[in-house]
């Protein structure tokens, strides 16, 4: 009998060690779970590879055939575009289904299901600025179009087929590591998919940090920092061209935004971390017949995005009757959105053009009203409830006005009414931008490119374009603001002034910049200013100017151009910046000491060619020099507010041509500071910085020494002291690569900087008639750690390869394709 | 008979566990050790190799068709979160352990609540004529 009660108690123990064994502690996921081969991470190996062989889909229509290549690109081919996509739903979802999925929760605010409380005020943000609002505003638009329709429900039809059949412990790993299940995908989530987008290429506003700026440092400095046509300004439509119509705007001209009231108030951006990365960008390039080998065209696309694990990008090709195309899309988005068909091909660079205007919000007594015009509008208010892992729902009043959301309020940031600030984004206007993919998709010629763009509205675009016929041309698309003085939409301005009618007009799709076959025979776009001051409207963004000058000085001198001209192009390391201002930043320095480090670091700047190589010493020291002097030089951009670092072009600028700029005193010194005396305190705390980073560490034993000297003489390697790393979208270290083998840098042609860079290097050569379209990615096809392709690409990425790509005429012709392999 | 006992383990643990969530395997030496109940020690030992030779068996199996791939980024997180050097190998090893453990325990649990010794000991006592039912 004592046996029994001891077989109950050892009994009692297993199920209580089971059911702890089950449960998730913290974010250690369930042990006992995640570790059984049959259904932890061991099973997550199932099925992952599908290279070289060809499968078949039942779709609602009929069969849909994918066979994937030798890389793992998948080349559908279907009966009609209703099988199409729901087949590339299914393929997306087999490849990369939870990448689609964790964007959404991040897209949607809902990180605080998988993550717990850490999340909320990103979730908070995220459901605050609208995203989930303006996708379902669009999704009504997209629901309105019956080929917008047919394709996000086919597509969302597809991807749940692979969802309900996919066994659920063969789930990627992700999954049980955060302790989740795949949930249904929806048409609102392809939606939301496009104004995550959106969010990534526009939500870097500069109004407050502006606002700022002008209140503190006066107009004459602020212009100077911030001007809206940099030095030596080469446009993406050639300076000079002349614009045959005049700007729509009948609204009469507003007060400048320098005199308008609260002009004591400075703000402080309580969620900037939130913000997009200012610096995601793009180059974009095509060379018409007369300057290639071949005498046709070849064009170039080179989107600069953050560099994830999977990667942002996946590649496909599409066939069914009256379609056949090549290129990337992104997991989640039907179609494909940079590529290549038998007649066109076509890429995009961000447009930098600022789509968002924030105002200050004058409540009445008891805040429940706004300012509007001359009354008091009552608030709608927007209930929002965030489910928190391991916690209880939060929920939230979001004030909504006619313009958008009161994003910063007393419950969000901001205590000091004066400075609640709500927020008009262009994204939240209705949009069917879907169709401007499909058109392209499909496009024959330049008159297709050009219907296609119009119906796309946000993030704004550079679409450049080359057919078989050699055309080229470029226009920037979007919906883009009606602003016509200066400053216009760059400032806080208070609420009660807005003129709702004014706000949501929009420049004409044929007024947008656009230029086809120009005398130059070439387009490129780098995310520099469209046009130059004769253009009929003010254009205010965020602007680059040293890769697109790189770029159009190759382009200009090239002739008999083959693709792999432009390969060397794509990876062009040229520092331009560095070239135009380290000159003069040497002759500035005088009286530097007489120390090792000192004298390496002008011994090594005075010889380098100004290329940022991954295993030159020069860029290390050069982008830190650059880094102190804008330490030095904006001290007076304290932490008591927003501000907004001026562009590296303007400081360089700034710098060489005007030293004795007003900003370049120090502020906590008696005397007057110049350049000159800026430049030389930088070069004294960087050479304190590299003697302390080089120093050997004292406390080491010997042997560990000697590697740690070793590591250490590295460290002023520009690849490790760059460190580019491709992170894992959830931000697990043993899913990421680090110390990528990689040069170039922010404001180089070959973008890689530490976190983001080049994300899909595309070559489409018209050589041979057809188009043959070369490419590659940081990353690779599969989206599951658990396959090789998960990193296949990056080392061919790294060292500036790629793969030639197969554009198959029908599925008869790729099967072929495998089986030689 | 104590090897049968180990092979009908890892069979039940693989069939139930085609249907039932991971712990199945606790279930299925549970079961036998309910129906084979035996000594103690017997039964712990039975679980423990039963379970841990189809746990180190399927994973070793899914991890060398994988290459290792996946298990070498699983070693590389549980490395960077316990601060400590974990290789595939040792992942093995504490996934067989603790399956072994889990059957050992459940093997044994379920022999000593049937308590009526081992079959083969009663089989023999009633043969004899020594068998007495215990009716408490």
């Amino acid at each position: 009998m004592a046996k029994k009660l001891i077989g109950i108690l050892v009994a009692i123990i297993v199920i209580v060690l089971i059911y702890f064994l089950n449960k998730p502690l913290g974010s250690t996921p369930a042990l006992g779970m995640f570790l059984s081969p049959t259904h932890g991470f061991w099973k997550s190996t199932a099925n992952v590879e599908t290279r070289n062989q060809s499968i078949e889909i039942k779709c609602a229509k009929g069969n849909a055939t994918v066979v994937y290549d030798e890389i793992g690109v998948p080349h559908i081919f279907a009966d009609n575009e209703e099988d199409l996509m729901y087949a590339q739903g299914y393929v997306e979802a087999k490849d990369r289904l939870w990448q689609m999925e964790f964007q959404m929760y991040a897209a949607a605010g809902r990180l605080t299901e998988l993550v717990g409380e850490k999340a909320l005020p990103l979730d908070r943000f995220s459901r605050r600025i609208g995203l989930v609002r303006a996708a379902k505003t669009s999704l009504e638009e997209v629901n309105k179009n019956p080929i917008s329709k047919m394709i996000v429900e086919s597509f969302t039809a597809g991807v749940n087929a692979y969802i309900h059949q996919l066994k659920k412990s063969e789930i990627p790993v992700e999954y049980k590591l955060i302790g989740y299940t795949p949930e249904d995908w929806t048409p609102l989530k392809g939606v939301l998919l496009m104004k995550y987008m959106a969010k990534d290429l526009t939500y870097y506003d500069v109004d407050v940090e502006n606002t700022n700026a002008l209140r503190k440092f006066g107009e004459e400095a602020y212009k100077k920092m911030y001007p809206d046509f940099p030095f030596g300004l080469d446009p993406i439509i050639p300076k000079g061209t002349k614009w045959n119509f005049k700007s729509v705007d009948s609204f009469s001209a507003k007060t400048s935004a320098s005199n308008n009231n609260n002009q004591a108030v400075l703000y402080k951006n309580p969620y900037k971390q939130f913000y997009s990365n200012p610096n995601y960008g793009s180059n974009n390039w095509c060379i018409n017949g007369s300057k290639t080998a071949s005498g046709k065209p070849i064009l170039c696309g080179d989107p600069h995005l953050g560099l994830n694990l999977p990667s942002i990008w996946y590649e496909v090709q599409l066939s069914c009757p009256g379609l056949n195309v090549y290129g990337v899309t992104i997991p989640g988005a039907p179609g494909v959105i940079i590529g290549h068909n038998d007649s066109i091909a076509w890429s995009v660079t961000n447009s930098e053009r600022d789509v968002i205007n924030n105002y200050s919000v004058e409540y009445d007594a008891k805040k429940t009203s706004y300012k509007l015009g001359n009354e008091f509008v009552p608030f709608e208010y927007d209930e929002e409830v965030y489910k928190i892992k391991d916690g209880k729902d939060f929920k939230e009043k979001i004030k909504m006005t006619k313009i958008g959301a009161v994003v910063y309020d007393e419950n969000f940031g901001e205590q000091d009414d004066k400075k609640h600030l709500a927020t008009y984004w262009r994204a939240e206007e209705p949009s069917n931008d879907l169709l401007t993919f499909y058109y392209l998709n499909k496009a024959k010629n330049h008159q297709d490119y050009l219907n296609a763009l119009n119906y796309y509205a946000c993030p704004g675009q550079n679409f450049i374009y080359a057919d078989a016929s050699n055309n080229i041309a470029i226009r920037q698309q979007g919906n883009f603001m009606l602003r016509t003085n200066y400053g216009d939409g760059s400032f806080v301005e208070p609420l009660a002034n807005v003129d709702i009618s004014k706000l949501k007009a929009h420049i004409p799709n044929e007024q947008n910049p656009y230029i086809l076959n120009p005398a130059r025979n070439f387009c490129a776009s780098a995310n520099q200013n469209p046009v130059d001051e004769n253009y009929p409207y003010y254009t205010n963004g965020h602007y680059e100017n040293y890769r697109n000058r790189v770029i159009n000085d190759v382009l200009t001198n090239a002739t008999n151009y083959t693709w792999k001209d432009m390969a060397k192009l794509h990876n062009n390391n040229l520092s331009l910046m560095a070239k135009e201002s380290l000159p003069t930043i040497l002759s500035y320095l005088n009286n530097t000491g007489d120390d090792a480090m000192s004298k390496k670091i002008i011994s090594t700047l005075k010889s380098w060619n100004y290329y940022a190589d991954a295993n030159s010493e020069a860029p290390t020291l050069f982008y830190k020099l650059g880094e102190e002097i804008q330490k030095v030089t904006y001290d007076e951009m304290d932490n008591k507010a927003s501000y907004r670092i001026p562009e590296s072009y303007n400081t360089a600028n700034l710098l060489v041509n005007d030293p004795k700029f007003i900003l370049f005193d120090i502020q906590n010194t008696d005397t007057v500071e110049t350049a000159k005396e800026v430049v030389n305190i930088a070069f004294k705390n960087t050479v304190a910085f590299f003697t302390e980073l080089t120093k050997p560490s004292t406390r080491m034993k010997q042997s560990a020494n000697e590697a740690e000297t070793a590591a250490k003489k590295d460290a002023l390697v520009w690849q490790h002291y760059k460190n580019t790393t491709i992170t894992h979208l959830a931000r697990l270290k043993a899913f990421s690569v680090s110390d990528v083998n990689i040069g170039g840098y922010h404001n180089i042609v070959n973008a890689c900087s530490d976190l983001w860079g080049p994300s899909w290097r595309m070559i489409v050569d018209f050589a041979g008639g057809k188009p043959q379209c070369y490419g590659v990615y940081p990353g690779g096809q599969s989206g599951n750690p658990a396959s090789v392709g998960f990193t296949e690409f990056i080392d061919k990425w790294s060292k500036g390869e790629y793969f030639t790509l197969h554009f198959y005429a029908n599925k008869e012709e790729a099967k072929k394709g495998i089986s030689n392999k | 008979m104590f090897l049968v006992k180990v092979i009908i383990i890892a069979v039940l643990s693989f069939i139930l566990t085609l249907f039932l969530p991971w712990y199945g395997v606790a279930i299925a030496a549970f079961i036998v050790g309910l129906v084979f109940s035996n000594k103690p020690g017997n039964n712990f030992l039975a679980g423990f190799f039963g379970v841990g030779l189809f746990w180190l068996a399927y994973a070793l199996f899914l991890d060398i068709q994988n290459q290792h791939i996946l298990s070498s980024k699983i070693a590389n997180l549980f490395s960077d979160n316990l601060g400590t050097d974990i290789t595939s190998g040792v992942l093995i090893m504490v996934t067989t352990f603790l399956g072994a453990l889990l059957g050992a325990l459940s093997c044994m649990a379920g022999a000593m609540i049937m308590d009526d010794g081992s079959r083969m000991r009663r089989k023999r006592a009633i043969k004899s004529g020594n068998y007495k039912l215990n009716l408490n």
